[in-house]
Parts: structure tokens; sequence; C-alpha cells
């Protein structure tokens, strides 16, 4: 009980702290109408008519307007929140297959894995130090390949599996790494040897070994929900397609203060539900945070 | 003579990476281009070799990296020692808050709002922003394995000695903690290497900037015209990860001088 308030607690620290620092960045150093005008703010009458038209807004009203649901308006005059909503309804169904595709590559290490394996481990070692623009790239590369060989348009769909499988590359490398690493050092464990003698096969020894590993990586899934959002800011723009990420983009791009803003408030919370949700996994287990 | 064997091994890549930038005139001035020349291979579209600026890439940034894993390293083990040396109960809630709220939002994000915002020489304020982004997790993981090598035997025998506390510090509990110490900072300085082709797919970088992050983005832009440049980024990506995987494996067995071993 203690550790789940303590948990809570860092969580809305996390949103409130992050909403606080990215307002901080994005509006106090700067002038938001010179970042948004860039060369035109040289124009003194454009840049007052700007002011006018997207007046900035204080700390207090961000924060108070986020906490009756209102996040402000973009440069276009749209609601963010309603901006935000249809990213999210776009890029929703790719993330929810990146994390079906993450689950299940790290069942199939666990179910699998043989227990001197080193080149799966080394591999995934690699694909997780590429920087994450990387696998939206090669995806590209891979289109581009086929489109000029063929001499046609691939259909959108290709696009969405390509975009899933650029998203799960980087947080799959990394999840089936630490699997492989968990499962291995639990295959050579005093436990796994004796429930081998008491006659357990593989498969009771696997799915035996899997509960073990959902424990222990179930911390990895709040950092790999991080990975996912940081991936989407690159897979969307560069393969073209609509979602979060490209919003995200359009709004660093625009400086618009109100879209970073949120875009902030929701991966940050986000990442405070996934925290919440490995706290609630691993207290099943019963493991508590120290 | 060992610790001139350590500092050999540990130069001579980047010094044979210098060399073959050399080499191709990764220094030279570029070549004048006339009207569709940059369809040449291995010659830019900014008129340079492709294998010497790619070489000069990954010395820079592989410099660029290290000075910047190196910052931290020394500020988050300073920032780790004053912590445990007094009461560590203020410390652990106070780095944590600033985990939970660094740690809430992608650091790829964190860094882009800082350049968009910070009117300044952009290497200056990309590299300060990820330095102060990555200390407050990367303090936390040191200050946890500072306090679990103070509490094992040997530290504490070393204080019945009479050893003063910097001593032990420095002699004992830094170098016991350099096997978990590499693989972090092996992790930073990939990050630290990546963050301005990252930050270049936001529109914010210059092409003509010779970097390894920036070699690789122009390498999927122009992939139709010029294959070889993401041919060539990726392959020199696997170079440095090797040298650094190379590193933090040699960092546990072999290379390093025994008092940098140490045992617990």
């Amino acid at each position: 009980m203690r550790n789940s308030v303590s948990a809570l607690l860092y969580s809305v620290a996390g949103i409130f702290g992050a909403h606080s620092l990215a307002f901080l960045l994005v509006s106090v150093l700067p002038q938001a109408a010179v970042a948004a005008l860039g060369i035109l703010s040289s124009n003194k009458e454009l840049l007052s008519a700007f002011s006018q038209v997207n007046p900035s807004r204080t700390y207090f009203a961000t924060l108070s307007g986020f906490l009756v649901g209102d996040l402000g308006r973009t440069l276009d005059g749209q609601p963010v929140t309603i901006e935000l909503m249809q990213a999210l309804g776009e890029s929703a169904p790719r993330v929810g297959a990146s994390i079906f595709l993450l689950a299940g590559g790290c069942i199939a290490t666990a179910m699998w894995v043989k227990e001197e394996e080193r080149l799966l481990w080394a591999t995934s070692d690699f694909i997780a130090f590429l920087p994450p623009f990387v696998a939206p790239f090669l995806g590209l590369a891979a289109i581009l390949g086929i489109e000029i060989s063929t001499g046609a348009a691939l259909p959108d769909a290709v696009y969405e599996i390509i975009a899933v499988m650029a998203l799960s590359l980087g947080g799959g490398a990394l999840l089936v790494s630490q699997a492989a690493r968990i499962t291995q050092r639990n295959l050579r464990s005093e436990f796994v040897r004796s429930i081998r003698a008491a006659g357990a096969g593989y498969w009771q020894t696997r799915i035996r070994i899997l509960h073990n590993l959902t424990a222990e990586i179930s911390p990895t899934f709040e950092k790999l929900v991080v990975g996912l959002a940081a991936s989407l800011f690159f897979v969307e723009p560069i393969l073209g397609l609509g979602g979060f990420g490209t919003l995200a983009a359009r709004a660093v791009r625009r400086s618009d203060i109100d879209l970073l803003l949120g875009i902030t408030l929701v991966v940050a919370s986000l990442v405070a539900v996934c925290r919440l949700s490995v706290l609630v996994v691993r207290e099943a287990y019963g493991i508590t945070e120290s | 003579m060992q610790k001139l064997t350590v500092a050999l091994w540990i130069a001579a890549p980047p010094v044979v990476i210098a060399l073959l930038a050399i080499a191709f005139g990764g220094f030279d001035r570029p070549v004048s281009l006339s009207a569709g020349s940059t369809a040449w291979r291995f010659v830019d579209e900014f008129g340079r070799n492709t294998f010497g600026t790619l070489a000069l890439a990954v010395l820079l940034s592989l410099a660029k990296g290290l000075a910047i894993t190196s910052a931290v390293a020394i500020l988050s083990s300073v920032l780790a020692y004053v912590a445990i040396l007094g009461d560590q109960s203020w410390a652990r809630p106070v780095l944590r808050g600033a985990c939970a709220v660094i740690e809430s939002v992608p650091l790829v994000l964190w860094i882009v709002i800082v350049a968009v915002s910070v009117k300044g020489p952009r290497l200056w304020v990309t590299m300060v922003a990820f330095g102060v982004l990555v200390l407050p997790p990367i303090t936390q993981i040191i200050l946890g394995e500072f306090a679990r090598l103070k509490s094992l035997p040997f530290v504490e025998a070393a204080y019945l000695l009479g050893l003063s506390e910097t001593r032990v510090f420095a002699r004992y509990v830094l170098p016991a903690a350099v096997p978990v110490l590499i693989p972090v900072f092996t992790q930073v300085l990939g990050n630290a290497i990546a963050i301005d082709g990252a930050i270049s797919v936001f529109g914010l970088g210059s092409r003509s900037d010779v970097d390894l992050g920036v070699f690789l983005l122009r390498g999927k832009e122009q992939f139709v015209s010029h294959p070889e440049l993401l041919i060539l980024a990726l392959l020199a990506y696997g170079v440095v990860y090797l040298y650094l995987q190379w590193l933090a494996y040699r960092s546990n067995s072999g290379i390093f001088p025994q008092d940098l071993q140490v045992a617990p």
C-alpha cells in the first residue's frame, strides 16, 4: 500500500514536472512569436499582430486548463485536445500492433532460446544500440526499392506493416536481449535443475520460467513505452504517415507551444499509467520496490 | 608498461580512422562540382570525398560523444559521491523525482524542444541539454552501485585500516564500480553520437555538418541516387558499436591494469 501511494505520487510528480519543465523551455526562455515567425519576426507589425492573435498563456492558465481538459489551441486555431485525439486515433493501432509484436517476441524468446545462445542477444544489442531513426530509414529504403523495381506504388497497408515493424525493431531488440539473458540465467538456476529432476518437461519448465521473466522484465515495459513514443516521432514523419509522431514533428517545426505542451502531457501520462501497471504486476508476483 | 598498453589499445582505432580520413581527403577542401557531377560515386553533393567525410564524421562524433560522456561521468560520480558521503535520505527521493520528470518524456523530444527554444550555437545547446537530461538517471544508477559497494567487507576493511573517505573512494569504491559504469556510459555514448542526427530528422540541423547521425540522415534522403551513403553510414555505426563493445568487454577482462579490477 505504501509503495503504491509512493509510486502514484512520483507518477503525478512526473506528469506535472514534465509539464512545468516543458512550459519553462518553450515559453519562458525564448519569445514564442519570434520562434514561430522565424525571419518574418523582424517585421514589428507582423509580430504585434501574431501576438494579438496568439496571446501567450501563463503557466497557471495552462495548468488550470489541463485540469479541466482544455489544452489550448494550435497556431491554426484548432483545439489541441481534438488534434491530439485525432492523432492518437491514427497512431493507436500501430502502437497496439507493436506492443503485440514485442510481447510475442518476448514469449518466443522465453520458449525457444537455448542455454548457450549468444548470437541472438549480440545481434539484439547491436540493433538496440542503433538510433531510433534507423529502422524507419531501412523501411523506407525497402519500400523505395520495391516501388522502383516493380514500377508501381505499394498499397497503404504495406506502409502500415513497415511502420509497425520499424516501431517494434528498437524496443523489440532491447526486450529480446534482456529476455534471452534472464531466461538463460534462469535455465542455469538451482530452481530449474530441481523442477527438471522432479520430472518437469520442456514446456512445463519454460512456462514456469516465463512467470519469472514477466516479473523481472516488467520494469523494461515502462522504458519501452517511452521508446515507442520516441520511435513514433521518427517512423510516422519519415514514412509520410499521419499520427502522433507527425503531429509532434509539426509542433516542433512551428514552435507550436500549446501543442508541444499537450504532446508532453500525453506522453508523460502514458508513462505514468505504465509505471503504475508495472507496479501492480510486480506486486502480484510479490516483488515490492525498495 | 601495462598502462601504456591500455592507452595504445584504446587509442589505436581512432588513430586508424584519423589516418583513413587523411588518406581519403576528409580534411581537404571540397572540389567544385559542375552540373550533374554529384552523380559521381563517392563524391557527395558538397563536393567532398564520401570515405574521407565518413571517417572524419566517425572521428568527430566519437570525440563529441566522448566529451559529453566524460562530463556526465565526472559530474554524476561526484554527485553520487557527495550524496553517499553524508546522509543519503535526501538524495534518493530528489533523484527519483528528477528521474520521474525526465524519464516521462522521450529524451529526443526534450532535446528538440531545447534546440528550438534556446538560441545559441546548436552544438553546445544540444550537448549541454543532453548532458543535463541524462545526469539524474545516471547519478541514480551510480549512487545505487556506490551504496552497494560501500557496504561490502573489503570497503569496511579499508575504513578499519584508517584510510580517509576520499582515498577509500578513489582507491577501492570507484575502481570496483568500473564493470557497472562502463556499460552505462557506453549506452550514453551511443545516444550522444546519435543525437545530432535525431534532431536533424526534425529539420533542425544542417546537412553539411560532419556528423555520423547527419550522415545517416543524408543516406536516407539520397538512397535512390547514392545508396552507398546509407550502407556506409550503417557500416560506420557497426564499427563504432564494435569498438565500444570491445572497450566494455576489455574493461572486465584484459587490458585494464589489475589495480583497476578490484574484485569485491
